[in-house]
């Protein structure tokens, strides 16, 4: 489990120092704070770590390093990551227990980081970054851009769980302690969806076994169902980590809560999650995860290029989303009442 | 101290069980030191997980009065001292901080552990509307979020219900009236 993560002139992350995480993990704040770009550093870090020395792969760790930051973020080279105007390098360290993973390089990078230390072991599990779009619909699209045109435009993201998605469910049984999650998902979007190996294309199959295009299914029951397809086929584990981006995007409140609930359990299972969001729904879901359960569910928030450390355990985070909700409330009852 | 139903703000909380609600806003205690504090209205003694719970009740009402309705921020305020005050007082009088205050205390009271007493923070709006209440139990808990650190108080502690929740609790058990100004 990542129980520490330090970045220094990451994009328009200028410091962000986050330590004691929980098993879930919750970054909030503006549009353009970095919440997006603080994922995405920490799924390289961890992907780098899950694809060395995996089978047969010969590359060192910062070649893969490199690959995966330029893939990820799509920056002509890897030095266009380094904060504007900073003077200092680029690093990155995150911890897993008490080994860390960490990397520094210069704006003038162009594919190869000299400064890697590495206490942490290669890790077997999968980690996964559900990005707000789904990508059911573009499942081809994506795939073709990137294994035949090797286009930028879908980033490594988009990529790897594409290609995740194929993987077809093994003969193995599934993870017992992922059963009960998988039964909650399948109940929110009322069926499963699978792919059609004939047309090439994903659908929806309720529970009367009749099928849908994925075309013509909700986005909210794509992303579902991806979460679910990712349990079933084994893509992931229990020592798994999951980054989502916005949960909240193309889900009912409803479906937000039934969602986090399924989050926290599979949690419990020992999946690691970070989640970026700007829903009040999800921070107060999760508030009450943490009050309901005694979790610690560390939360940081971007407040003026800074960044204010918190445990959704001590409370509701004093932050603009909870704030713009209160002075909602101001102005219609001032405007009653007056 | 009382088995008969209060009312407040038009809403007719209890009769409770004997021993388990301390009148605190009409107590002797408060009506010494009352100059420049405000107050709750009664300390409600309930168990939660078997685990004793004071709740400490404030009722208001939220009958639109035009000219005479305070503003939010002033509101707010005005509750959180009502809590923390009506809070304060009773650990003071249970700790015999006022002469012969703990007489008017019930037994209870006396009886529990205060290492290990939780509170409740509630406070019920009569005719309040429902999706009225999330946004102002956020700004209520931010304005208590001070005094539940110091003392340790779990973060969920303050409710903010209407006449309608309240009733589902068990707070409310006679008649409202809305259209009553507090």
């Amino acid at each position: 489990m990542i129980n520490q993560v330090k970045l220094r002139n990451f994009g328009p992350l200028r410091k962000v120092e986050w330590s004691k995480l929980g098993r879930i993990n919750l970054v909030i704040g503006n549009n353009g704070s970095g919440k997006t770009f603080l994922l995405k550093a920490i799924y390289c870090s961890l992907r780098t770590l899950e694809m060395f020395r995996r089978g047969n792969e010969q590359r060192s760790a910062p070649e893969i390093l490199a690959n995966k930051l330029y893939w990820t973020f799509q920056t002509p080279k890897i030095g266009d990551l380094v904060s504007k105007g900073a003077d200092e390098q680029l690093s990155s360290s995150i911890h897993f227990d008490k080994n860390g993973f960490n990397y520094s390089f210069g704006k003038d990078t162009i594919k190869q980081i000299s400064i890697l230390e590495r206490d942490a072991s290669p890790r077997s599990g999968n980690s996964i970054f559900l990005p707000a779009k789904e990508v059911l619909s573009l499942h081809q699209v994506i795939l073709k851009s990137r294994d035949q045109d090797l286009d930028f435009g879908f980033d490594d993201t988009y990529y790897d769980l594409a290609t995740a998605l194929r993987i077809q469910p093994g003969r193995g049984r599934n993870f017992a302690e992922f059963a009960k999650s998988r039964d909650q998902l399948r109940e929110i979007i009322g069926g499963e969806i699978k792919y059609d190996e004939t047309s090439g294309l994903w659908q929806l199959i309720n529970k009367d076994r009749q099928r849908f295009p994925i075309g013509v299914t909700a986005e909210g029951v794509k992303k579902i169902g991806i979460l679910d397809t990712l349990l079933g086929n084994r893509y992931l584990d229990p020592s798994s980590v999951v980054l989502i981006d916005e949960p909240e995007s193309a889900l009912h409140p409803t479906a937000i809560s039934k969602l986090l609930d399924i989050v926290a359990t599979l949690a419990e299972c020992g999946i690691q999650f970070f989640m970026a969001s700007h829903s009040y729904f999800v921070v107060k879901k999760l508030f009450l995860i943490a009050q309901e359960r005694e979790w610690s569910i560390p939360v940081i928030s971007a407040d003026d290029g800074g960044w204010i450390r918190d445990d959704l355990k001590n409370g509701m985070p004093d932050n603009p989303i909870i704030n713009e909700s209160i002075r909602l409330y101001k102005e219609e009852v001032e405007l009653t009442l007056k | 101290m009382t088995t008969e139903a209060i009312v407040e703000s038009g809403m007719t909380f209890g009769p409770y069980a004997k021993g388990e609600c301390f009148y605190i806003e009409k107590s002797k205690s408060y009506q010494r030191v009352q100059d420049g504090l405000k107050m709750a209205e009664f300390l409600l003694l309930r168990q939660q997980k078997d685990k004793p719970v004071i709740w400490v009740i404030e009722a208001k009402s939220s009958t639109p009065c035009p000219g005479s309705q305070p503003r939010f921020t002033e509101f707010i305020d005005e509750i959180r001292s009502k809590f923390t005050h009506g809070f304060l007082l009773f650990l003071a009088v249970r700790l015999k901080r006022h002469q012969a205050g703990e007489k008017e205390l019930p037994d209870k009271f006396i009886a529990i552990d205060l290492s290990a007493l939780d509170f409740r923070f509630v406070l019920v709006i009569n005719g309040h509307k429902k999706e009225w209440l999330p946004p102002l139990n956020d700004a209520l808990s931010k304005a208590l979020k001070p005094l539940l650190r110091v003392w340790a108080l779990s973060a969920n502690s303050v409710s903010v219900l209407n006449h309608e929740w309240a009733r589902e609790q068990g707070l409310i058990k006679g008649p409202v009236h809305e259209n009553t100004t507090n």
